[in-house]
């Protein structure tokens, strides 16, 4: 009996022991918060911008004033205050590693680096090869040419980006941003968005009342309020499209032609010029939108996106998106609310 | 009979082994494949009107923390409306809606049902139809316990720019997960449910399951199917089979989480996986048949996993005649065949069918960047026992009764919320 009984609790030990973690996590919980992932910053583009604006609220001295001078925030982390003497940052060439906190309109010489987050209460002006941590500017902000930005970037007014620029993580304005070429983003917020010059969109597409209307192809059939093509599709040019289309393979729309609602193609999606879409363009591919062209809703693209020269995304009164894997926006393209780009987005 | 026995064994095995293979594709496309995320990045846009409909029945204990989250959310105001549908609530319920319904007018407007059909579905049917604010292109629907955050609303209704969406889930994340082991291990059932099958059947282009709650359906779709049908159980299974036969697709977004209140009692979780196992029936046997005819716009793939998912709560019953085959041949002397189909019967007999679907919880946890919480795979043997014989249960009350048509009701999870959290203080909800 006696051998059997200590076989039996070896026995059981031994089934035991892989059960120790879980007993132990059971009895004595180390993980039994909700997972923090409601609500997390997804959406907004100005999140952390906004986010660093009310820590310094914070954690800016109350009688820090405006002058030249440097001192700790209240969390210990140093600070450079600039008013009048911008000679009291970093000198061209070397890094500023202090926290900046800019009172004055100022233009940078250029060359310089800031190894923590600039504060603008004034226009900014960056020189050229200027590198960032994180800027945030309450008015104006022009950065300079080859200006890098390594996290986040906020102007309260208009933001110019200088040419061959790379800025890392959320860019936002509450005014426009103006990009110059071979600019290299990643998601990009503001009520206007453009590559050299902003174009409008069309005050009325195309003058839809005179163009012919499209005639659906016979295996083309009626799923609620759309119309679905098993296959590919061209529409030819300068027809009228009404209603919103499901095509299941390749989609082509004409020059000039107008689709009164929107786009989905399984397939690419290609917008010949002056083409236009109401709505929203969707592929599970790639999307071109030609010179000239229009889309009024969000364009989505699992692949790529380009935006031809001129070629306008959403309006002033219609905020739209631009997403995909990769986004290319031609001279001229015009985007009135965000661009994201998964893997980048770049100006040409 | 040995002869049909075996073959029993055999399909149950070659059932078991599919599924099997599922859980691991599954699992290996979230570990290692491309995450498709196509619309989490929609943030600006011209939003369209969206109706929430919040059936309630006796929801006095959590209605107003769902209003207030919701009024609280980031929509536009002008394109919102939140219509609480109360079916013969006994309890608060009314008061607390017409509460809000003065302190917020045009803004939430409740739909109160005095007769008809009981149930969600029913609810549903009737205030889709004749509500006011309910010819909203959109509609959305949360369940009354869930507490949805303030950026929930646009993520759910992105999607819907798509022409082709029918239908958007997003995810469910519970919130009083230290309450008891159970609801550590539904958090875990979840993590599985959702990080890894849902988003993994919206990577590789299948069948994600709208669940009828954290969202939404086009209005217009929904139309199209001809509404939500109040012979169900399972209104959000038979409304995703009815759109994707009928051409639609339905969304998962991963990112787009949502609280929820878990079961906190196993009288309670057993109530609601029986519910839930009548339902999914009931739309198996609605669907299974025209889906395996595979309409044009549907792949392949999609069928099968289609056929897969109407089939997830018939695997149970299907397990336990698998076991006691298994048993009836081992004392009847038969030896099966060597080979892999054995090995798996005897596997299946031993480990209560097959691991992957711990595995695939695993990886739910690893990919949420949890840490402690998966040491208690382990127990989730016991829930699974428990589904089990739940499932069983009433899948063979559900075979034996098919014949009696018996009238719809709520079927209720139980809220645990305390009451002194019940109906929120002074200005809540207030903007």
């Amino acid at each position: 009996m006696g051998p059997f009984l200590v076989l039996l609790g070896v026995t059981l030990l031994w089934f035991l022991l892989p059960l120790l973690p879980a007993l132990s996590e059971l009895l004595r919980p180390s993980d039994v918060a909700p997972l923090k992932v409601v609500d997390r910053s997804a959406g907004l583009i100005s999140f952390f911008a906004r986010n660093f604006r009310q820590y310094l609220e914070k954690v800016l001295p109350a009688e820090a004033g405006a002058g030249d001078y440097a001192a700790k925030l209240l969390d210990g982390t140093e600070f450079v205050r600039v008013t009048r003497r911008p000679d009291q940052l970093a000198a061209p060439g070397a890094a500023e590693n202090r926290l900046v906190v800019l009172d004055a309109p100022l233009t940078l010489p250029g060359n310089q680096t800031f190894l923590m987050e600039c504060y603008a209460r004034g226009p900014l002006v960056s020189g050229p090869e200027t590198n960032y941590r994180a800027v945030y500017a309450e008015h104006e902000l022009t950065l300079g040419e080859s200006n890098r930005v390594f996290r986040w970037t906020h102007a309260g007014g208009p933001l110019t980006v200088g040419a061959h620029s790379v800025l890392r993580g959320r860019v936002s304005s509450d005014s426009r941003v103006m990009l110059g070429p071979d600019v290299v983003f990643e998601r990009m917020g503001a009520p206007v968005i453009a590559h050299g010059s902003v174009q409008e969109p069309p005050a009325r597409p195309n003058g839809a009342n005179g163009l012919k209307a499209w005639q659906p192809p016979v295996e083309a059939r009626k799923v609620g309020d759309h119309t679905r093509i098993e296959g590919d599709l061209d529409i030819p040019k300068g027809v009228r499209v009404s209603g919103s289309l499901v095509v299941a393979g390749r989609l082509r729309i004409g020059a000039g032609a107008l689709v009164e609602g929107s786009v989905k193609a399984h397939r690419d999606i290609e917008l010949a010029e002056g083409a236009q879409v109401a709505g929203a363009a969707v592929t599970k591919t790639r999307l071109s939108i030609g010179a000239g062209s229009w889309v009024g809703g969000p364009a989505l693209a699992e692949k790529a996106i380009r935006l031809g020269p001129n070629a306008v995304v959403g309006g002033p009164q219609l905020p739209a998106t631009v997403s995909g894997t990769e986004v290319e926006l031609a001279a001229g393209a015009t985007v009135y609310g965000q661009i994201s780009g998964m893997r980048g987005a770049r100006t040409v | 009979m040995i002869s049909l026995l075996v073959a029993v064994l055999y399909v149950v095995v070659g059932v078991m082994l599919v599924y099997t293979m599922r859980h691991y594709l599954f699992t290996l496309n979230r570990l290692f494949g491309r995450h498709r995320q196509p619309y989490v990045d929609i943030g600006a846009a011209g939003w369209p009107r969206v109706a929430v409909f919040i059936p309630c029945h006796n929801e006095e204990k959590v209605i107003g923390h769902m209003l207030d989250a919701l009024l609280a959310c980031d929509y536009p105001s002008e394109s919102f409306v939140l219509i609480p549908i109360d079916d013969r609530s006994r309890d608060g319920t009314r008061r607390i809606l017409e509460d809000y319904a003065a302190r917020f007018p045009g803004r939430v407007r409740p739909f109160y049902r005095t007769g008809g059909t009981g149930g969600k579905a029913a609810a549903l049917r009737d205030a889709s139809e004749q509500a006011p604010g309910s010819d909203a292109p959109i509609h959305l629907v949360f369940d009354a316990d869930y507490l949805p955050g303030r950026g929930l609303v646009k993520q759910l209704v992105g999607p819907f720019f798509d022409p082709e969406t029918g239908a958007v889930m997003g995810r469910v994340v519970p919130l009083n997960v230290s309450k008891s082991l159970l609801t550590r291990l539904l958090d875990l059932e979840r993590t599985g449910g959702y990080q890894v099958d849902q988003q993994a059947r919206m990577n590789l282009g299948l069948i994600p399951q709208y669940g009828g709650t954290v969202g939404g359906v086009r209005r217009s779709a929904l139309q199209a199917v001809g509404g939500w049908r109040d012979d169900t159980l399972a209104e959000d299974t038979d409304m995703t089979f009815r759109l994707v036969l009928a051409g639609w697709e339905v969304a998962y977004q991963n990112r787009s989480e949502c609280y929820e209140e878990v079961p906190e009692t196993w009288r309670s979780r057993i109530a609601q996986i029986k519910r839930w196992a009548r339902g999914h029936n009931q739309a198996l046997a609605r669907h299974w048949w025209p889906l395996l005819k595979r309409p044009p716009h549907l792949r392949r793939r999609a069928v099968l996993d289609g056929l897969l998912l109407l089939g997830v709560y018939a695997v149970g019953p299907l397990l336990v005649l698998g076991w006691g085959v298994a048993l009836a041949l081992y004392y009847m002397g038969v030896q099966l065949a060597a080979g892999l189909a054995a090995v798996f019967a005897v596997a299946m007999y031993s480990t209560l069918g097959n691991f992957a679907a711990f595995f695939e919880v695993a990886a739910g946890a690893r990919l949420d960047g949890s840490r402690g919480r998966v040491r208690l795979l382990p127990f989730l043997i016991v829930g699974f026992l428990v589904s089990l014989v739940s499932v069983t249960w009433a899948t063979v009350t559900q075979l034996a009764t098919a014949w009696r048509r018996s009238p719809r009701t709520w079927e209720k999870t139980t809220r645990h919320r305390p009451p002194e959290l019940a109906v929120p203080k002074n200005g809540v909800g207030e903007q």
